[in-house]
């Protein structure tokens, strides 16, 4: 089995003891309030999603992840996982302090261990992460939003949060013990935040040719407008998974976190991911965590020179299309045909479709894909 | 040779490794083509892609078997 990413896979829940000694001395400490966006990291800190984390970073690493996409041991990380507040807030807190972090109505989600304070600079952060600072970029316009001032320190789960489909759900602890209970020693990670056309179909099979079993593994969390929502996607890859895949060869988890949209630094922490949960392998496709037009379509693909240390190996795909006188998913390697042959998986072309209430061709997308879309009255986040 | 920070933590294996000059010359070009910051850590990272550590150490029989049951009775295994 790959070894987790920085060799521990980190687990970092609270005691049964310390859950009740703070369930009983609830009211002495100091509560930050944190969204559903900032439970899904302390969860994925906590059950080791993000190995080697064991809390917010503090300073040294939040630096050493800007400037250099590694953590302050050098061991590589792209995307700062950050705890932020406002300076007035930041004030009445000490180093050293145990905070509980709170969801909306007030319950404990994770006792936070501060251990320093400190500033930084918001272009900087968006600059080094998104490559711009134009706030038109959704991962942009959330940075300047942010609080001035970064809290770092260890956290420790107390209650896990009540998070949709939990039959989709598992740690990478757990995936560990599926892949290795299913006999499967090369797995190849698949990362998304789509409704699965013929062509991640395509992809994603081919990589199962020469590996043992693929993980698909969906976003579900806040994305941008005009994506599809979640159950849209899991309903999808059901049918998807049910018809055309062989059970013992596929198996359908929930990654629950944000898209941030930082393309080629995203795909590295993708990957990463991928790793944690078990993967030796993992798919990178064209504009990899991409949007709008931020990133060079293949950024996400380069990006992977730097990091010779990562382990799990990056499958990459380029652009594919349905070729009518092929008569199968091509490229512009395998594909000897003109273009007026060819059919392209344009996205958008096929959420338009969708939009209008039409059924894609059946070289663009199952029929029993189509249809969980075309049932859904909102299939798109709005 | 540039000794990454971390290499100072780590216990030292005693294992000396004897190449040729031809393999030591060939390995050290490959692990700056790809990009290590030194021979070590390229052999490191060789070593971590052949070597199997086996079970996962942090996991107990009865934690796997509530695993196990877990997954069961989600469906992800018979």
């Amino acid at each position: 089995m790959i070894r987790p990413h920085g060799d521990v896979l980190v687990e970092r829940v609270a005691s049964e003891e310390k859950r009740s000694r703070i369930q009983r001395n609830a009211g002495k400490y100091r509560r930050i309030p944190v969204d559903r966006e900032k439970i899904q990291d302390i969860t994925n800190i906590a059950h080791g999603v993000y190995s080697p984390l064991t809390g917010f970073m503090g300073e040294a690493d939040f630096r050493s992840v800007l400037m250099e996409g590694r953590l302050n041991n050098r061991i590589a990380w792209t995307i700062p996982i950050v705890l932020d507040v406002t300076e007035s807030e930041a004030e009445k807190m000490g180093e050293g302090e145990e905070i509980v972090l709170a969801d909306r109505e007030n319950r404990p989600i994770a006792l936070f261990h501060l251990q320093e304070t400190f500033g930084y600079s918001q272009d900087e952060y968006a600059s080094h992460v998104f490559g711009t600072t134009d706030t038109t970029h959704p991962g942009v316009e959330k940075t300047y939003k942010m609080g001035e001032i970064l809290l770092g320190g260890d956290i420790e789960l107390l209650s896990e949060p009540d998070f949709p489909y939990e039959k989709y759900t598992l740690r990478p602890k757990e995936t560990r013990v599926l892949f290795e209970e299913k006999g499967w020693r090369d797995v190849v990670g698949f990362q998304t935040r789509n409704v699965p056309h013929v062509g991640h179909e395509y992809i994603q099979k081919t990589a199962l040719a020469f590996t043992d079993g693929l993980f698909v593994n969906p976003v579900v969390g806040k994305k941008k407008k005009g994506d599809f929502r979640d159950d849209v996607i899991l309903e999808a890859y059901e049918q998807l998974l049910e018809h055309y895949y062989l059970k013992e060869r596929a198996v359908l988890v929930f990654l629950h976190m944000e898209m941030r949209y930082a393309g080629p630094r995203e795909a590295i922490f993708h990957a990463i991911i991928r790793k944690n949960y078990g993967c030796t392998h993992f798919i990178v496709g064209r504009d990899h965590a991409g949007v709008g037009s931020f990133y060079p379509p293949f950024a996400a693909h380069d990006i992977f020179e730097n990091y010779p240390d990562l382990i799990i190996a990056p499958l990459f795909f380029e652009s594919f299309f349905y070729c009518r006188k092929c008569g199968s998913v091509a490229n512009l390697k395998t594909c000897p045909h003109d273009s007026q042959h060819r059919i392209n998986f344009s996205g958008t072309k096929i959420r338009e479709l969708l939009r209008n209430g039409e059924v894609p061709p059946a070289e663009l997308m199952r029929p029993e894909v189509a249809q969980v879309v075309l049932r859904h009255p909102t299939p798109f986040v709005g | 040779m540039t000794v990454p920070k971390w290499a100072t933590m780590e216990k030292t294996t005693g294992i000396y490794l004897h190449l040729t000059e031809k393999l030591l010359k060939s390995a050290q070009e490959a692990a700056q083509r790809k990009g290590f910051a030194s021979l070590e850590e390229f052999l490191r990272s060789l070593l971590k892609k052949e070597v199997h550590f086996g079970d996962e150490e942090s996991i107990s029989a009865e934690e796997k078997e509530k695993i196990k049951e877990k997954l069961r009775r989600l469906g992800y295994l018979e």
